[in-house]
């Protein structure tokens, strides 16, 4: 009887502001060059017949401090249509390097971020800390594209949620996959993630798609990075 | 570089500059109209009533009310000239439509008990049916408020006035029951599906302890208001809401009454969603619980 589509949409941008752009650099950029991006995506929403992706966007950029480390910061620019400052800041640190000769042993990678968000007429502000691990084989003539697999973890610090409910989503847990084609000067990447593994999708305000039973949310992320140095 | 960099930091400032939108308009999503049609309304219901809950046209009054310098309209069933000796009840409806899509429900309420024997009135929020203006979350109590206003000009006293929120209807309802700052202070309250508040919503969508101000600046405190609320208070809600979760939502709602045990009761409808709870119930059984309830 009642169309509460377009609430839940919007709504949903809520959902994604823990997911609205594909992992941050999962392969650390060489010493001294610096890329700059933006990112599309976010979780699939039911709406009016069709299930499509949140179109949340973000611009990023990053630079390799070492070639094993890459310092980046993101800022969500669909957020700042809603007054919200949202950044994501943090650090790259490539933990394995494979031997160049075998695709089968990935490079692995961990990151840790520091979500923020600000809201800049009520002075509302959020932080919420991600750790990131990542697997990634490259391939191609050059070994530049690279596939990865990986998942990245959510802390919510708070102990209640509202109304002194106790929070008990503590972590939420993210697998993704996804693949980057990679340029002379640019690369694209293409990312699926399942959002809250652990958390129930049901009876909740917002229509997600429900591709993997009544837990979890599907996303799609599509970003898109150019090197400006080097 | 320094051209792009340049380049974003001009629409990065262009987009703050310009953005100060909230989804707040989208919380209303109200329908205008030139004129009711009750009866002859045929839109998306999920209450269907047979003719036996028909209301006389004579019965049928609509009203102009002012509320903040706007025009705004209601529809009151029953004999305006026994107001002040009667029970009213305040329909105080959802987000959704106007009082067309609710004149089902309408229509259930006057036929509780038998038909007629309480009068009943519904307001539409401004930019809600015929109602001038937009709404907004302050705006509902000041429109539901005139229509107290204008009860209580009639005769009507707070031991005869008992409200009822349904959905986004819980908030005013929920309002004049807690702060007694309308005309008329409600001797009792009836939530069916009620918000807990929209930090809630936030919350449930975002699985994470979140404000809610990053897209909204709304807040629909239910949950927080029903604390300061004592009077005699029936909670109806289904089990599979999917809309708003009756265990984030009305439990907490419950939880939260701030006036003694004895004094609430819980209706949990197993099979009932958001929209279906009287046909889900039972229009029998329905109409049985709130006359139970206003009768106690």
């Amino acid at each position: 009887m009642i169309n509460y589509r377009i609430v839940s949409v919007v709504l949903g941008a809520q959902l994604i502001l823990f997911s609205c752009a594909p992992s941050r650099f999962v392969n650390t950029l060489p010493k001294g060059e610096t890329q700059i991006g933006a990112s599309l995506g976010g979780a699939m929403v039911n709406l009016f017949g069709l299930t499509i992706p949140t179109p949340y966007s973000s611009v990023v950029i990053g630079h390799g401090i070492r070639d094993d480390i890459t310092l980046y910061g993101g800022l969500h620019t669909t957020a700042l249509l809603f007054n919200t400052f949202q950044t994501d800041l943090g650090v790259t640190k490539r933990l394995y390097h494979s031997d160049s000769s075998n695709f089968w042993v990935p490079d692995l990678s961990g990151s840790f971020t520091l979500n923020t968000l600000f809201e800049m007429k009520d002075y509302a502000f959020d932080v919420f800390p991600q750790m990131d691990l990542n697997a990634v084989w490259k391939y191609g003539s050059k070994r530049s594209n690279f596939f990865y697999i990986g998942a990245s973890n959510w802390f919510d610090l708070s102990k209640y949620k509202a109304h002194e409910e106790l929070q008990t989503n503590a972590i939420i847990f993210n697998p993704h996959i996804g693949n980057t084609w990679q340029k002379k000067n640019w690369s694209l990447t293409l990312e699926y993630k399942v959002l809250g593994v652990m958390q129930s999708n049901q009876d909740i305000v917002v229509d997600y798609a429900k591709w993997h039973g009544n837990h979890s949310v599907p996303g799609i992320f599509v970003g898109f990075l150019k090197k400006i140095n080097k | 570089m320094k051209n792009s960099i340049k380049i974003s930091l001009i629409v990065i400032l262009g987009i703050v500059v310009l953005s100060c939108q909230k989804i707040d308009s989208f919380m209303f999503e109200n329908v205008a109209t030139d004129e009711y049609l009750f009866d002859d309304y045929v839109g998306d219901s999920r209450i269907l009533l047979d003719s036996s809950y028909k209301i006389s046209e004579d019965d049928i009054h609509l009203l102009e009310f002012q509320s903040e310098g706007k025009k705004i309209y209601g529809v009151y069933t029953g004999d305006i000239t026994k107001i002040n000796e009667d029970t009213i009840i305040v329909y105080c409806h959802g987000n959704t439509g106007n009082i067309d899509h609710y004149w089902p429900r309408h229509k259930l309420l006057a036929n509780v008990g038998n038909k007629n024997r309480y009068g009943i009135l519904t307001i539409d929020y401004k930019g809600y049916g015929m109602s001038e203006g937009s709404p907004t979350e302050g705006g509902l109590v000041e429109d539901v408020d005139a229509g107290l206003e204008w009860l209580k000009s009639e005769g009507l006293t707070n031991d005869r006035l008992i409200i009822y929120g349904f959905s986004l209807g819980s908030y005013p309802a929920t309002y004049l029951c807690s702060k007694k700052s309308g005309a008329l202070v409600p001797s009792k309250l009836i939530l069916e599906a009620p918000f807990a508040s929209t930090k809630v919503m936030v919350n449930d969508a975002s699985k994470l302890s979140m404000n809610n101000n990053y897209f909204t600046s709304t807040d629909f405190e239910v949950a927080d208001l029903i604390k300061e609320v004592t009077q005699p208070f029936l909670l109806l809600h289904g089990e599979k809401d999917d809309f708003l979760s009756i265990k984030t939502h009305g439990e907490i709602v419950y939880k939260n009454y701030g006036g003694s045990e004895p004094n609430k009761e819980f209706i949990r409808v197993p099979t009932a969603d958001h929209s279906d709870l009287p046909a889900e119930q039972g229009y029998e059984e329905y109409k049985n619980s709130l006359l139970e309830f206003v009768e106690k």
